[in-house]
């Protein structure tokens, strides 16, 4: 038998050790013989090595762990802080696949190279036997040791990689450049024709232009009521049921990473950690990833006085531009080592079988839906006005709007967070635009023009809404500033849009993402003209409206925003929050924020293009864990 | 050797919610093409079915279609009209099922919201002095 961790071996698998490592374990006087007996049971059930579960479990520290097992397969154990690997022989193009298969080469002597690895096993050395020769020998470190010796190695090739991979990739759809130069000269042109127009006559052109905006946002209204109505219908069409996540085997259920940018979030990290904790998901098949900013030394020593060691890994992002969520997604997806992948935010707190319903979904779905959408919607709805208007609209949004979009083969703009990937598309498509403040409505899009669909989950996360004013205009404007990059990206080359959409996919694309900031953008001068003719009764607005555009206009006004909160008022119904039924009639005051923070995410898209306005989070003064703000989860059958 | 056929013959399959689509599609076809009879019948059957599924199982597409037929009936003529004033009373009797006030005036709210919606935007038109475009419909 080879001995694949020794140098010029013959052997075929690892050296059978003297006893299995969890009995070495007790007798080394690191573990109980309960807590093996513990730790054995979960390995039955979860198929996972004892090692990651005792790590995963906290019953080890990883340290102790990896130095016991090096002992006990007779190999060095080297700390790659104290004793760093040597720079010339990390060759950078491979820091995914160190990062991935946790090994690195080490040093170089004159018994030929070593090899650091942290989870030997036989297909990883006969592979690193293949690569590299038979003449290498291999010492043991930790998981966490490589993790750190590859971000200080690859920092500055995984800074560019994490920003430009994706523009290199796909250089047409990248957001780094606004507007490319066919669409400014047409929208020079536009403005020219318009303006010369109006010098030729005023009137007529304000009215053609009343016209137009007025047929656009009627077609906007028109796919919501049919997004609502296809919505309605599939909304209870649970896919995964309480008989089958019972029936689930944890042995069958595959290695989990889950991304969670944070920056400047100290205050929630204990939100962070409970929830995290309640997941329902073998511990020890989790790869959680702690996506940190290298300039912000508050966030980082509240993580790592979470008590998470053993099962989450801290991801350091050196500060570099741009600033944005994408970038640091981007960067921790090479150390990504789950089959599926979902990200959440700092203050989310998702449904504990969130990750297995997930996992039962992709099973059951078409090989080509690779990306699954969960519902949010927010615990802290009852703190006030703003939050209650937030809550209805996120209701409708991911209740009704998303089922209907995906029953319909319309690209769904993702939500930022608890999106489910298979990993390995989200890699072959170039990870996230890092230009793109709203990178996940892009994704959605840049998969369902790779011909990849996007489904949704029937589980909800729960997130903190913004309870202040002003925080939340900022977000707003990003969200919209976004939506505008978005739709200025897929509009550079219309016709192949449309080829890869489709017809419906394409005027979908124009009247969700399009008609998401024109309504606002429209809304306070039409208000406005309302507002003035109401009260002065003045004729100064005849010429703008024939009479079509004054039947239009007339319908949105009354019938859209009457049944704009309608919906509003049904989807707050289903959710089991009666309270939000009334609040629903003050959604017009609320239509009113969406506009400033429409027109500031104008001035914004010109000005900063790709500043990501942070959102400050644990404003809150709710428990993400009282119950009594948690809304029953739609009671769907069998759910 | 040749396999036996059998003639096919089609069969109503539609669930309650596909029964519900094809009605109101039925609905408004009729009432495009002015035929009176026709859209009052299959408005009825849309209502019908709307109220019928309600009352077995609240659910998203049944509690929306409850919502959209009484309007729909208002429009229609007078006989319709009186079907929704007796299914409006129907919509008391579902509220009533709800535990506490709140729940109940809210549940009652996502029935019958679009038919107060239409009677204000027939009140608010009068006020401007602009005709009822739905004037000449049928009733």
């Amino acid at each position: 038998m080879e001995d694949l961790l020794r140098p010029d071996s013959s052997q075929d698998v690892l050296r059978a050790p003297p006893a299995p490592i969890g009995r070495s374990l007790v007798a080394a006087g690191l573990l109980t013989e309960e807590r093996l007996a513990e730790a054995l049971e979960i390995q039955r059930s979860s198929g996972s090595p004892l090692g990651r579960i005792l790590m995963a479990q906290g019953w080890m520290r990883p340290f102790d762990f990896y130095r016991h097992l090096a002992a006990h397969l007779g190999l060095r154990f080297v700390n790659l802080v104290e004793d760093p690997p040597d720079g010339d022989l990390f060759e950078q193009d491979k820091y995914g696949e160190y990062a991935t298969l946790l090994y690195l080469p080490w040093k170089k002597g004159a018994g030929g190279l070593v090899l650091a690895v942290a989870e030997p096993d036989d297909e990883l050395l006969r592979k690193l036997r293949q690569q590299y020769g038979g003449n290498v020998s291999f010492v043991l470190t930790s998981r966490l040791d490589v993790l750190w010796a590859v971000q200080r190695l690859a920092s500055r090739q995984l800074a560019l990689d994490s920003v430009f991979q994706r523009t290199k990739k796909d250089p047409d759809h990248s957001a780094m450049q606004v507007l490319t130069w066919p669409q400014g000269i047409a929208f020079v042109l536009l403005f020219l024709a318009a303006a010369a127009c109006l010098y030729w006559d005023a009137s007529a052109t304000l009215a053609a232009g009343n016209a137009a905006l007025g047929l656009l946002l009627l077609g906007s209204l028109f796919l919501r009521i049919l997004l609502v109505w296809t919505g309605s219908g599939t909304l209870y069409q649970s896919r995964t049921t309480k008989e089958e996540l019972g029936a689930l085997d944890p042995r069958t259920l595959p290695v989990y990473t889950i991304l969670i940018p944070l920056y400047r979030d100290a205050a929630v990290v204990p939100t962070l950690t409970r929830a995290l904790r309640s997941l329902d998901y073998p511990k020890s098949k989790l790869d959680i990833k702690l996506i940190l900013e290298g300039d912000d030394p508050e966030t980082i020593e509240a993580c790592k006085r979470a008590g998470l060691e053993g099962s989450v890994e801290l991801i350091v992002v050196p500060p570099s531009q741009p600033r944005t969520k994408p970038k640091a997604l981007n960067y921790a997806l090479s150390f990504a080592r789950g089959q599926l992948l979902t990200i959440y935010d700092a203050e989310d707190v998702p449904e504990p079988d969130q990750l297995k319903r997930a996992v039962l979904a992709f099973r059951k779905a078409p090989w080509d839906v690779v990306c699954l959408q969960a519902r949010l919607n927010y615990f802290n709805w009852r703190e006030n006005w703003l939050t209650r208007m937030f809550t209805l609209e996120y209701s409708l949004w991911f209740d009704w709007y998303l089922p209907g979009l995906e029953a319909l083969g319309i690209p769904i703009p993702l939500g930022g967070t608890s999106n489910h990937f298979r990993t390995e598309v989200v890699r072959a498509v170039g990870g996230w635009d890092p230009f793109n403040v709203t990178e996940d409505a892009d994704l959605g899009i840049r998969f369902t023009m790779s011909r990849w669909r996007v489904g949704v989950l029937d589980s909800t996360t729960y997130e903190e809404a913004n309870s202040e004013v002003w925080n939340w205009i900022r977000q707003r404007s990003r969200w919209v500033k976004g939506y505008i990059q978005t739709w200025l990206v897929y509009m550079r080359h219309p016709l192949v849009t449309l080829k890869r959409l489709g017809w419906k996919g394409f005027l979908g694309l124009h009247a969700f993402i399009g008609g998401a900031f024109l309504g606002p953008l429209a809304f306070p001068p039409l208000a406005l003209m309302f507002l003035v003719w109401l009260i002065t009764r003045t004729e100064m607005f005849d010429p703008l409206f024939s009479p079509a555009t004054l039947a239009i206009s007339l319908a949105l006004l009354l019938a859209g925003n009457g049944l704009l909160i309608y919906f509003h008022m049904l989807a707050a119904w289903m959710r089991r929050r009666p309270m939000l039924v009334f609040c629903s009639l003050q959604l017009p005051a609320y239509y009113f924020l969406m506009s400033i923070a429409a027109w500031r995410a104008l001035w914004q898209l010109a000005a900063k293009p790709h500043y990501w306005e942070k959102t400050e989070h644990g404003l809150t003064s709710v428990s993400a864990y009282d119950r009594d703000d948690f809304s029953p989860v739609l009671d769907a059958p069998g759910r | 050797m040749t396999e036996m056929t059998f003639p096919r013959f089609w069969t109503l399959r539609a669930g309650s919610a596909e029964f519900g689509a094809l009605a109101l599609a039925a609905a408004l076809l009729a009432i495009a093409a002015r035929l009176p009879a026709a859209a009052e019948f299959s408005a009825a059957c849309f209502a019908g079915n709307a109220f019928w599924s309600l009352a077995r199982a609240d659910e998203p597409r049944t509690r929306l279609q409850c919502g959209l037929s009484l309007p729909l009936l208002q429009i229609l003529s007078a006989g319709t009209m009186l079907v929704a004033c007796w299914l409006a009373l129907a919509c008391v009797v579902i509220a009533l099922r709800e535990k506490g006030w709140l729940a109940r005036t809210a549940s009652l709210m996502t029935l019958v919201f679009p038919s107060l919606l239409l009677s204000g935007c027939r009140v608010y038109l009068d006020w401007l002095g602009y005709p009822w475009p739905l004037q000449g419909l049928f009733l």
